[in-house]
C-alpha cells in the first residue's frame, strides 16, 4: 500500500486515506473537517521557512490525498481553500499590514457552513407550501426542521432508489413533526404538479454550476422544469469546487457501486452471467435546471458560481 | 504475541495459503493459490483487504509450499492496521495436517477465522464472527459456522459443478448433512431421522460455499483428535456423524445477499470471478475503489483501461476486459472478455477472446488467442494461433502454429505440450469447454437480442426426452390394447392424455404413433416368447393395421400428417429389416386404405431419391421401388383414361 515516493507524505496524511477508505470517517462534513485538522497539523509540524515552501508542503500532500480518494473533491477544495489563505497571509504580511488577519474566521466559516445555511430556512420556505427533496441529505433534514419551527408545511421524499435513503430521511422529518409524504422514484413526476418547490442536498458542485447530486436528481430536476417549480441546492461552500464535469472523465465522477446492492437479486447466477447491470451513484444535474443555489453567504444563482469560486480558491490551485 | 489492545479482544484469522488440491492445472506448480493474481493483483490483497476493512488484527498465514515467493511478497507489502505473521512448514499436506500444525503452536487464542487459499469475500468477517459467538452461547457444542452465499439455481451457469445439497434445521441452522453434488449422482439419499427429530428441516442446493469459516477454539483439538480429518469435508462428516461423541456441531449462517463471496473451485469459477470483479458485483473489491488497483478509465461494457495503457487506431474493447498498467495493443485488435496484465505487448491484428494474459507478456501480430491461459514473461510469435492452451511461465513460441488443448512448456529452447484433456480425464478441468458453452449462449444473444430463443435452446434436451417416454408410453398402451383387444377410442384418448403429459407437438404425436404401431409386432412377438421371422412380423403387422386402422385414420387426416406417417414409416423400416420386406405391402395397402394419398407417396419418394447419401434410405427407396413403378403405371392409365 506505501510506495517507495510515500516517504515525503506526512503520517497523518496516510491515516486519513485509511480512516476514509476503511470507512472510519464518513459524510463529506466529517470528511472536511479531519482533512483541514490533517492539514493544520502540516503547517505546525513541518519545517518551512518561506510561504512557498509551504505552498509546496501542502500542493504535495493535498495531491497526494486527492489522487487516493478522487471521488471526494471536497478534499481537493479544502487544499485549495488553505493554500488560498496562506497567499492572501502572504500578501498582507508584504503589506506590512499589522492588523490581524481572520485566517481563523475564514476556516471556521467553512464548518460552520451547514448552521449559516439552516438559518436561512425561513426565508425560503413558505407557510403550506409543498416540498419535495430526494434522498436522504442530513443538511436538508436539518434546514427543513428549522424551518418547521416557525412555519407549517408539507415534505414529499423521494426513496431515492436502489439505496433506498429517503426512508430514513421520511421517518426522521416525521419524527420533527414535519408533514411527510414517502413515494417511490416512478411517481415524481406523477407529484412534481402539486409541489411548489424542490429543495435538495448535493455532493459537490462543478465548476459551472452543475450538480454532482444522488442518482435520481436530475429526474427531479427535470420533472421540476416541466412544471415551472423552482430547485434549490443547498451548497455548504465546501462542497464547491472548480473542476469540470468531462465527458470522457465520467469514471472519476462517478461511483459505481455494486449491482447487487438493491438492482439486482444475487441469487439469480445463471442471469447475472448473461447480463450487464449498472448502478452509478450519482446523477450529473445540468446548471439550467437549478434555480437557486443556497450557501452559507446567502442565495446565488448558478451563473454567480464562478464569482464564488475566485473568491474562494487562486487559479493557480485548481489543478492541483 | 501476547499483544494486547486496550479491553478489546483482538481477532484472528487463519489463512492457508495452499488449499491442497489441484484445481487449477498447473497454476499450482508456479505459485500458491493464494498468490493467484485475480486482475493482475494476487488473491492475497483482496483477502486482506476485506480483513482490514472486518477490523481482523492478527492474521496467521499459513503456507508449505513456494515458501519463499510468500515471504518474499509479504517483506515488499507492508499493511498497515494488520499484523501479518506467516506460519511455515514444509510437511504439510492437507488441511488437516495445517490445523493439527496450528493447534501444536498455539497461537490461536479465542474464536478465529479461518479462510482456505481459493476463497475471495467482500462481507464484514467480523460481523459474521459476532454472529457466530451469540450461537456459541445458546449451544456451548457450536464447532464451526459455515458462511454460505445464495447464488440461486446453478443450472443453466457455469457454476453447475459446484452445487452442494445442504439439509439443516430450519430454525437452529444447524447443519444436518452437507455434500458436493457431483455430476454423475442422480439420487440424493435423504435420512428419515431428520425428518423424525426435527420440527422443520430446510433442504436447500442454492448454496455454495464461501471457504470462510467461523471456528471455536475447540476445531483445532477436534483436527488434532482425529487424525483421519484430512480435507474440510471429511471434518464436516465426520462431526455430523460422531455429532454425540464429539458434543460437536456445525451451523451455518447466509452471506447478507449485497454481499459477494465465490472461493476459486476450477478454472470455470476463476473465470465467473473475475467477470464479476469486471461487472462491479464485488464491490468494494473492484478496480477504482481498492489502493492496488486504481487510476482505471471506466468505459461501457464493462471495460476498464488503465490511464497508462495504450490503445492504437482500430482497437476495440468489446466487453468485460480489462487493460492494465503500461500494457499497449496494437492497430485493430480486438479484445473480448479478456484480461491483460501489466507491461504486456500486444502487435496489430490479434484477436483475444476470453482469455487471460498475466503480466510481461508479448505477443505479436496476427495472432489469435481463445480461451487460453498465458502466464507471465511468455512470447508469442506472429501468426500464432492458440486456442484452450495454459502457458507456463516463460514460455516462447517461436514456431507460428496452431495450438489447441495442450499446455504449453519451454524447457531449453524446446516446447513441450501435455494434452489438458489427456492428464485430467475426470474432468476438474472444465475451462475451455464450457466457455464455449457461455460463448455459444452468448452469441445468441447477440444475434437476436432476446432471450426467447436461448431459453428454447435450453428446452431442446429435456424435450427429446420427452418425446421417447411419449413414445414407449404409446407402445405400452397399444401393446395392451392389442392384447387386451380394447377399443380403439379409449386407445386414442389414452395417447391424447399422454401427449398433454409429456407436451409434445401434434406433429410429433402422428410420426411416433406411427413408428409405435409398426414396432408394435415386434414387441408382441418378443413378448410371446417367439422367434421373429419376417412372415410372423408381416403376418402380425397385417393384423396390427386392421385392428388399429380407426387410431391410424384418427392421426393420419391432414397432408402434413401424411408426411409424418411417411417419415416414421421411412424410420422403422431402415431400422428392422422385417418391415423392409414388407414396406410396398404396407405402402399398397395404406394407400388401398386411402390413409397415403397416391401424389404424398410420390412425393416423398423423389424427395427421399435426391439424398442418396445415406445408405439407409437408398435401401428403403429399393424396397418400395415395385409399389411405386406400379403406382405411376396405375396413374398413367388412369390420366390416358381420364383423357379419353
Amino acid at each position: 500500500m506505501i510506495n517507495a515516493k510515500d516517504n515525503d507524505i506526512n503520517q497523518g496524511v496516510l491515516d486519513l486515506i485509511n480512516d476514509i477508505h476503511y470507512g472510519g470517517v464518513k459524510r463529506t462534513y466529517n470528511i472536511v473537517v479531519a482533512t483541514i485538522l490533517v492539514l493544520k497539523n502540516i503547517i505546525s509540524n513541518e519545517e518551512w521557512t518561506t510561504a512557498k515552501n509551504l505552498i509546496n508542503i501542502i500542493r504535495r500532500n493535498g495531491k497526494y490525498l486527492v489522487e487516493a480518494i478522487p471521488l471526494e473533491f471536497c478534499i481537493g477544495n479544502m487544499v485549495r481553500r488553505i493554500l488560498q489563505i496562506i497567499r492572501e497571509e502572504y500578501i498582507s504580511e508584504l503589506k506590512n499590514n499589522t492588523e490581524e488577519t481572520d485566517t481563523q474566521e475564514s476556516l471556521h466559516k467553512i464548518l460552520t457552513a451547514e448552521e449559516n445555511i439552516t438559518q436561512q430556512a425561513s426565508e425560503h420556505i413558505h407557510s403550506n407550501e409543498i416540498i419535495m427533496t430526494i434522498g436522504k441529505s442530513t443538511l436538508v433534514e436539518e434546514f427543513l426542521k428549522k424551518a418547521v419551527a416557525t412555519r407549517a408545511f408539507e415534505v414529499i421524499v423521494a426513496e431515492g432508489g436502489p439505496s433506498l435513503t429517503g426512508r430514513d430521511m421520511a421517518v426522521n422529518l416525521s419524527k420533527a413533526e414535519i408533514k411527510t409524504t414517502l413515494i417511490s422514484d416512478v411517481a415524481i413526476f406523477a407529484m412534481m404538479s402539486r409541489v411548489n418547490k424542490v429543495i435538495i442536498g448535493t455532493h459537490s458542485v462543478m465548476a459551472n454550476g452543475g450538480l454532482r447530486a444522488i442518482s435520481g436528481s436530475h429526474t427531479v430536476a427535470q420533472a421540476a422544469k416541466h412544471y415551472s417549480v423552482p430547485v434549490m441546492v443547498l451548497l455548504p461552500l465546501y462542497k464547491l469546487s472548480p473542476l469540470y464535469l468531462y465527458s470522457h472523465e465520467q469514471d472519476g465522477f462517478n461511483n459505481h457501486v455494486s449491482p447487487l446492492q438493491g438492482v439486482i437479486d444475487g441469487a439469480n447466477v445463471s442471469l447475472l452471467e448473461r447480463i450487464h447491470v449498472y448502478n452509478p451513484i450519482f446523477d450529473y444535474v445540468p446548471p439550467e435546471l437549478v434555480t437557486l443555489f443556497i450557501s452559507n453567504t446567502g442565495g446565488n444563482a448558478p451563473s454567480y458560481i464562478y464569482r464564488l469560486l475566485s473568491e474562494l480558491y487562486h487559479p493557480d490551485d485548481y489543478e492541483l | 504475541m501476547a499483544t494486547k489492545m486496550g479491553k478489546k479482544e483482538i481477532i484472528q484469522a487463519v489463512v492457508l495459503a495452499d488449499d491442497f488440491v489441484m484445481n487449477l492445472m498447473p497454476a499450482e506448480t508456479i505459485f500458491p493459490t493464494i498468490l493467484m493474481p485475480v486482475i493482475n493483483v494476487p488473491l492475497l490483497d483482496y483477502l486482506v483487504e476485506t480483513l482490514i476493512k472486518s477490523r481482523v488484527q492478527e492474521l496467521f498465514l499459513y503456507c508449505s509450499n513456494h515458501v519463499d515467493l510468500i515471504r518474499a511478497y509479504i517483506k515488499q507489502k507492508k499493511w498497515l492496521n494488520i499484523s501479518v505473521s506467516l506460519i511455515v512448514s514444509d510437511a504439510c499436506t492437507s488441511l488437516g495436517d495445517a490445523l493439527r500444525d496450528i493447534d501444536t503452536k498455539g497461537s490461536i487464542r479465542g474464536n478465529f477465522i479461518l479462510i482456505r487459499g481459493d476463497a475471495f469475500i467482500n462481507a464484514n468477517l467480523t460481523n459474521l464472527l459476532i454472529k457466530h459467538c451469540a450461537k456459541l452461547k445458546e449451544d456451548k457444542g457450536a464447532a464451526m459456522t459455515m458462511v454460505l452465499r445464495n447464488i440461486g439455481s446453478m443450472n443453466g451457469s457455469s457454476l453447475r459443478q459446484e452445487s452442494c445439497l445442504v439439509v439443516s434445521d430450519k430454525s437452529s441452522r444447524k447443519i444436518l448433512h452437507y455434500n458436493v453434488l457431483r455430476k454423475d449422482l442422480n439420487k440424493v439419499k435423504l435420512e428419515l431421522d431428520w425428518f423424525l427429530n426435527h420440527n422443520e428441516i430446510e433442504i436447500d442446493t442454492c448454496f455454495l460455499d464461501s471457504h470462510v469459516y467461523l471456528c471455536s477454539p475447540s476445531v483445532l483439538p477436534l483436527f488434532s483428535d482425529n487424525f483421519d480429518f484430512q480435507t474440510m469435508e471429511d471434518f464436516i462428516r465426520g462431526v455430523l456423524m460422531n455429532e454425540e461423541i464429539l458434543n460437536s456441531r456445525i451451523y451455518w449462517q447466509q452471506l447478507d445477499p449485497q454481499d459477494y463471496s465465490l472461493p476459486i473451485l476450477s478454472w470455470n469459477a476463476y473465470h465467473c470471478l473475475n467477470r464479476d470483479i469486471l461487472n462491479r458485483h464485488t464491490f468494494p473489491l473492484t478496480p477504482n475503489a481498492i489502493p492496488f488497483l486504481k487510476d482505471f478509465i471506466y468505459m461501457p461494457r464493462s471495460t476498464y483501461k488503465h490511464r497508462s495503457a495504450t490503445l492504437a487506431k482500430g482497437c476495440i474493447l468489446e466487453k468485460d476486459s480489462i487493460l492494465c498498467q503500461n500494457s499497449t495493443l496494437g492497430n485493430n485488435t480486438l479484445i473480448v472478455k479478456a484480461i491483460i496484465g501489466d507491461h504486456c505487448l500486444v502487435g496489430s491484428n490479434v484477436t483475444i477472446k476470453n482469455s487471460y494474459i498475466f503480466s510481461d507478456n508479448k505477443i505479436e501480430d496476427n495472432c489469435t488467442i481463445i480461451n487460453s491461459v498465458i502466464f507471465s514473461n511468455c512470447f508469442i510469435k506472429q501468426n500464432t494461433r492458440i486456442d484452450g492452451c495454459i502457458l507456463c511461465p516463460k514460455t516462447i513460441i517461436y514456431t507460428p502454429m496452431e495450438y489447441t488443448d495442450s499446455i504449453i512448456e519451454s524447457k531449453d529452447d524446446k516446447i513441450s505440450t501435455k494434452t489438458i484433456s489427456e492428464i485430467d480425464p475426470c474432468n476438474e478441468f472444465h475451462l475451455f469447454k464450457n466457455y464455449d458453452i457461455l460463448e455459444n449462449d452468448n452469441n445468441v444473444h447477440t444475434n437476436t437480442d432476446t432471450s426467447s430463443i436461448d431459453e428454447a435452446s435450453e428446452c431442446n434436451l429435456p424435450a427429446a426426452d420427452d418425446i421417447s417416454m411419449f413414445l414407449s408410453e404409446v407402445i405400452d398402451s397399444l401393446l395392451r390394447g392389442f392384447q387386451d383387444q380394447l377399443k380403439c377410442e379409449n386407445l386414442i384418448l389414452e395417447i391424447n392424455s399422454s401427449r398433454y403429459a409429456y407436451n409434445v407437438t401434434m406433429d410429433e404425436v402422428t410420426y411416433n404413433v406411427i413408428k409405435a404401431i409398426l414396432s408394435l409386432p415386434l414387441h408382441y412377438l418378443s413378448e410371446e416368447k417367439e422367434t421373429i421371422t419376417s412372415i410372423d412380423y408381416h403376418r402380425n403387422l397385417k393384423r396390427v393395421i386392421t385392428y388399429f386402422y380407426p387410431i391410424i385414420l384418427n392421426y393420419v387426416k391432414t397432408e402434413n400428417a401424411q408426411n409424418d406417417c411417411l417419415h416414421a414409416i421411412e424410420e422403422v423400416a431402415s431400422t428392422t429389416p422385417e418391415l423392409l420386406s414388407c414396406l410396398q405391402v404396407l405402402l399398397h395397402m395404406f394407400y388401398d386404405k386411402d390413409v397415403l394419398s397416391e401424389e404424398k407417396i410420390l412425393e416423398w419418394y423423389k424427395s427421399n431419391d435426391k439424398d442418396i447419401d445415406s445408405y439407409e434410405k437408398n435401401k428403403v427407396r429399393v424396397a418400395v421401388q415395385p409399389f411405386i413403378k406400379w403406382l405411376e403405371e396405375a396413374e398413367e392409365d388412369s390420366s390416358e383414361s381420364g383423357n379419353d
